[in-house]
């Protein structure tokens, strides 16, 4: 008798391992690491952005110095934007997504300016080393909209999970789970990344 | 896709001496026929919000711009380089984008088709759009470091547009795809890369 009772907890592991993998045990966790892997790629593609900028604003001082106003307009707001970071652990928090969005729209704004004002320097314009960081720029801009594109997918993946029947009952009792949030581009011309015409 | 919900002929026939026939049976199958005509229309709609043309060979010429000695030179070309770099090269040219940015219709293209091989992500489509005016190189994230953003604004800069805009399209395709052939045939390949 005793030994047929020592028997049950084995026999029921495997059925309740069964029955809470039904509930998003395994599933919710995975998709919010998911989301998180994808946060990081949209702050790589920033911080990527980031990068160019020293030597871009370098450049087009060579060739248009009295555009100082527009020169540290990018200067500040690449200062200000790399200041505020997001962590993974922030994504459920929408102020500091909202935050790091505006800082990054007035970088965009900034650069916007600085690029228009260079149409007005053809010798800067057919600078090698100009033409390249411009290029990189227009690539790096197109990748924060394709990484950005892909974070939101997956955050409305996992929203979408913890909120359905049968996860929703695992999202509650064992994570308590809270739906991420997605990112929006706040620069009114930060959806369109500039491309080549022939 | 519209093609594929579009009813031969005979059935027509058919449908056509049944409505001859008299009584309540005729106004059941016209019935019939409409629903099933909104149903395929319901069906219908979702499939047409974006088509890719079929990855039949490493150049798909939907656009049809290329002539067919120029389109096989190509192809072996692009076949040449998976064989000795393992790395893949689509050329597509496509009638219409659809209304989207070519950026977006390339990215999505590439992810749809799975160009490349999915580890090394290594991967390039060179895409035209004639209609549009639009030609773009995407690469895979594996590539990047070879093919670079400049050097690809290099290419369709020097290389591509010049052609384009003396209305020769082949030339500049086949331009570009030299180029982007010879740089990738140079490089090292990833796989050594990543064992060091």
């Amino acid at each position: 008798m005793s030994r047929r009772l020592s028997l049950a907890p084995a026999l029921l592991a495997p059925v309740a391992a069964l029955a809470l993998g039904g509930c998003g045990l395994n599933s919710i966790p995975t998709a919010e690491e998911n989301a998180k892997a994808k946060w990081a790629d949209v702050q790589n593609e920033y911080q990527r952005r980031a990068d160019l900028i020293p030597n871009l604003v370098n450049t087009v001082k060579g060739y248009a110095k009295q555009e100082s106003t527009v020169l540290v307009g990018v200067t500040e707001a690449r200062a200000k934007a790399t200041s505020i970071q997001v962590s993974a652990d922030d994504l459920k928090d929408p102020s500091k997504l909202q935050q790091f969005g505006q800082a990054q729209g007035q970088l965009s704004a900034a650069l916007g300016r600085l690029l228009s004002v260079t149409e007005n320097y053809p010798d800067l314009k057919s600078n090698a080393n100009f033409l390249a960081l411009q290029s990189q720029l227009e690539g790096t801009e197109n990748r924060i909209t394709i990484a950005r594109r892909d974070y939101n997918a997956s955050v409305q993946q996992y929203n979408t999970l913890i909120r359905t029947f049968p996860n929703s009952i695992g999202a509650k009792v064992f994570y308590g789970a809270k739906p991420m949030q997605t990112f929006q581009a706040t620069a009114p011309n930060a959806q369109s990344a500039p491309t080549v015409n022939f | 896709m519209s093609s594929t919900y579009a009813f031969p002929p005979p059935f027509w026939g058919r449908a056509r001496e049944r409505r001859l026939s008299p009584g309540a049976r005729r106004g059941t199958v016209r019935t019939l026929l409409i629903a099933l005509a909104l149903f395929l229309g319901l069906l219908a709609l979702p499939a047409a919000a974006q088509t890719f043309p079929k990855f039949t060979n490493f150049v798909v010429d939907q656009a049809d711009i290329l002539p067919p000695a120029a389109e096989a030179r190509l192809n072996a070309g692009l076949a040449d380089l998976q064989r000795k770099t393992r790395h893949q090269l689509a050329i597509v040219t496509v009638s219409s984008l659809q209304g989207y940015s070519i950026n977006d219709y390339t990215l999505r293209l590439a992810r749809f088709w799975g160009v490349g091989r999915r580890h090394y992500d290594d991967g390039v489509v060179l895409l035209v759009a004639p209609k549009e005016h639009k030609v773009r190189i995407e690469v895979g994230y594996g590539l990047e470091a070879t093919l670079t953003d400049p050097r690809c604004a290099e290419i369709i800069r020097n290389r591509i547009v010049p052609r384009f805009e003396r209305n020769d399209l082949t030339g500049g395709i086949q331009a570009g795809a030299d180029a982007i052939l010879a740089r990738l045939n140079a490089a090292a390949p990833l796989e050594k890369a990543r064992a060091s």
